[in-house]
């Protein structure tokens, strides 16, 4: 099972405001992760992994700022080998596929929550997640 | 490129005015009026005397240690102050519009032609002033990243040899008048003796510019910084439609260049509270600039495929290694962006306008590197860079792609001097912070996030202090290839050497300053023709038609001695013996003559003939 897999079966399987939010966090580390290992200049993706890199970043620190974030756990992929895709593209595929599912629970969220903070933070995440997928199957404008 | 009015365009104009279409426009008139050419000759008078203001002023609101280096043409400022100050109190004798304009054009040619210089230099110092602010507790704030560099020893020798030059040609054109023979001039005595004399004072304020000079010359490249210096108003924003050709995508990420770096002047001091000082503006700053100097690697390697198909092998080999510099700088950009992922700051999502604007500059590079005209960051795998033909059909388009590069490497310099000094403040207020999972084990925050321990603080600036130095080391690569091949942009390399120069407080460690071109472009004034610089009797040798060369040295080499002969005398007299007021110098014109052609050599001696009467401001302050 590969870090995209794992990430999008824990958003899919989660429940309530924290474990979204915490899923969504890890899911967002876990993409920072495979966007890395395809940030090399000579890389045919060059330019949309490094873009992908800030916006992921951006999508995670958005959710460590909802007031229903739990309290940390240590990062599931610490001191693991990344697996990914055989090529940019792929990957690419894989993870504008999970930004469109964490985009989705955070706008569920969105819509339960109470929390003025939780909103505005799924708010700005989803926004993110959206940016990603766009970004990826090369919709963005 | 940009097409913002620079200073030259006025200095240019001032000479112009200066250089009469033809000889019998620069003779004396008959309409040409004492009273009238005087009143303008103290507009100009006035005006100039705000440049030496400004120059004292910026020196004095250097820090000290910088001060020393800048004694020679400090010196020369203040001496040109007084001489201007007295060559005023010379026209301001008949009380009457002291200075102030004419509610009707003056009627003799010589005042129009002076009010026309005033015009020309009084714009040119407002043009210089929109770089400046008057200070919250007093002297000047820096308002644009030019503030530095007018403020430079670099500028500040070339502006006062550029005034000194101007006051002598001035005073040249008005003696000639003051003295003339005929016409209204002649009619006026006390008239012409104090315009006479406030002519010598001219020459003195020149004398004490060439005693600089020649102490510490300025040279052709600090001729060119000053009449580079624009005007501080920045180029619109815009975004490429994607129906631009080369030449329009080059000016284009010159504009957005100058326009980031314009926004990121002046960062760290509102770093302590600004929102815009967020991770995602610092995010957005390190991505952009990752691409655009990926995509300055782009451009340079198909421009160096197209000098060396076009047999200019060494420019290629440089530009090659522009290209690896600029990869370099690259590689540099995107540990700090990822470095940047590992931490945060107290303040949400916003991006702050400056670090917008570095996509805008991705953006146009992008443009300018592929062949796809609608090129973007998401455009994904397979775009093609534009062959090195269609990037550049020959050298003018080499020069143009390569100062576009050139641009938009110096900013990325300026961006990471800019976000280390950001950060700095930042850190030191509690605004850096990281998710609390990075942390060590005993770091016990019940927070997702925490402040950032200073080593975490250090580990990024050091990556900063990287980034900045390879897009600096690009930044000069192709600086070196800018100059070679006289690119427009060669003046920022010639700016950065005047900012780091004020910054170290040397004038002599000025290693940037080619002093070969210096020597080869001092003052035009260096080499006067003959009959400028004829004296007394080789003058009415030449009037009354020799032409035998013996003859002529002959009558040159009396001028000399008898100039020789005065200088020597009043430099015995000592300096506790008062000399006759300038007017009396004046009075006749065999006398005018000798001591103007003596004033106007430039010799710093000749000053000792006159009298040096305490410094006088102007009466009122005038409204040139």
């Amino acid at each position: 099972m590969t870090l995209i897999d794992r990430a999008r079966d824990e958003l899919e399987a989660t429940e309530g405001v924290p474990g979204v939010l915490d899923a969504a966090g890890a899911a967002f580390e876990d993409m920072l992760t495979i966007i890395e290992c395809w940030e090399d200049p000579a890389a045919r993706m060059f330019i949309t992994y490094v873009t992908a890199g800030m916006i992921a970043a951006n999508g995670r620190d958005a959710v460590l700022r909802a007031p229903s974030f739990p309290v940390p756990r240590p990062s599931a992929a610490a001191g693991e080998e990344p697996s990914h895709g055989e090529t940019a593209e792929d990957d690419a595929r894989e993870l504008a596929a999970l930004s469109t599912v964490i985009a989705d629970r955070l706008s569920d969220t969105t819509r339960i929550t109470t929390e003025l903070g939780d909103r505005i933070a799924c708010e700005q995440a989803a926004r993110s997640a959206r940016n990603l997928h766009a970004l990826f199957m090369g919709t963005d404008q | 490129m940009t097409s913002r009015a620079k200073f030259g365009d006025f200095l240019d104009a001032a000479w112009r005015h200066l250089d009469p279409v033809s000889a019998a426009e620069s003779a004396p008139k008959a309409s040409d009026d004492v009273a009238e050419v005087s009143r303008s000759l103290l507009r100009l008078v006035a005006v100039m005397n705000r440049y030496e203001g400004d120059i004292t002023a910026a020196v004095e609101s250097m820090p000290t240690r910088r001060r020393p280096a800048l004694n020679t043409w400090t010196r020369a400022a203040v001496e040109a102050r007084d001489a201007l100050a007295t060559s005023a109190s010379f026209l301001q004798y008949d009380g009457g519009s002291g200075g102030r304009w004419p509610s009707t054009t003056p009627l003799s040619p010589l005042a129009r032609r002076l009010d026309a210089i005033t015009v020309s230099l009084g714009t040119g110092r407002d043009l210089l002033q929109t770089h400046f602010a008057p200070g919250r507790m007093s002297g000047q704030e820096h308002r644009s990243e030019w503030s530095s560099v007018i403020a430079s020893p670099q500028v500040t020798r070339a502006l006062l040899t550029e005034i000194g030059a101007l006051g002598r040609e001035v005073a040249r054109q008005v003696a000639d008048f003051a003295l003339s023979p005929w016409g209204r001039a002649a009619h006026n005595g006390d008239g012409r003796r104090r315009l006479n004399a406030a002519c010598q004072w001219l020459w003195v304020l020149h004398a004490s510019t060439q005693a600089a000079q020649q102490h510490e010359p300025a040279s052709a490249a600090d001729h060119e910084l000053l009449c580079a210096v624009p005007l501080n108003v920045l180029p619109l924003r815009r975004v490429p439609d994607g129906s631009e050709r080369v030449d329009q995508l080059c000016d284009g990420v010159i504009d957005c260049a100058e326009r980031v770096r314009h926004g990121a002047w002046g960062l760290a001091g509102r770093a302590a509270w600004s929102p815009g000082m967020s991770l995602a503006s610092l995010r957005q700053v390190a991505t952009s600039s990752t691409a655009t100097s990926h995509h300055c690697q782009v451009i340079l390697k198909a421009l160096a495929i197209r000098t060396d198909e076009a047999g200019q092998e060494s420019i290629a080999v440089d530009i090659s290694a522009a290209a690896a510099a600029a990869g370099h700088a690259r590689d540099r950009w995107l540990r700090v962006g990822q470095t940047l992922r590992r931490f945060m700051t107290d303040t949400s999502a916003y991006v702050s306008r400056a670090a917008a604007e570095t996509g805008d500059l991705a953006l146009w590079t992008g443009r300018l590197a592929y062949a796809d005209p609608r090129w973007r960051p998401a455009h994904g795998p397979g775009h093609l860079a534009r062959t090195p033909g269609e990037l550049a059909g020959d050298l003018h388009h080499v020069r143009q792609v390569i100062a576009a590069v050139h641009h938009a490497c110096e900013t990325l310099a300026v961006l990471a001097q800019a976000d280390q000094e950001q950060i700095r403040a930042g850190a030191d207020v509690g605004r850096i912070l990281v998710p609390t999972q990075t942390l060590p084990d005993d770091f016990d925050v019940p927070h997702p996030f925490a402040r950032a321990p200073a080593d975490r603080v250090d580990y990024l600036l050091d990556h900063y202090r990287q980034a900045g130095h390879a897009s600096r080391q690009a930044s000069s690569a192709v600086g070196r290839t800018a100059a070679a091949t006289r690119a427009s942009s060669r003046i920022l390399t010639a700016a950065r050497a005047a900012i780091t120069t004020g910054h170290e407080g040397s004038v002599a460690r000025s290693s940037d300053v080619d002093r070969a071109v210096a020597e080869a472009a001092l003052e035009p004034d260096s080499t006067p023709s003959a009959g400028e610089s004829a004296g007394p009797v080789e003058r009415t040798l030449v009037n009354l038609g020799v032409t035998r060369p013996e003859l002529l040295r002959q009558g040159a080499q009396i001028d000399q001695a008898g100039e020789r002969l005065i200088l020597h005398a009043a430099e015995d007299l000592g300096p506790e013996h008062r000399r006759p007021d300038a007017t009396v110098l004046s009075r006749s014109r065999g006398t005018a003559t000798l001591v103007n052609h003596a004033l106007q050599s430039g010799d710093p001696r000749a000053v000792s003939l006159l009298c040096i009467q305490p410094r006088r401001q102007p009466q009122r302050e005038l409204e040139p």
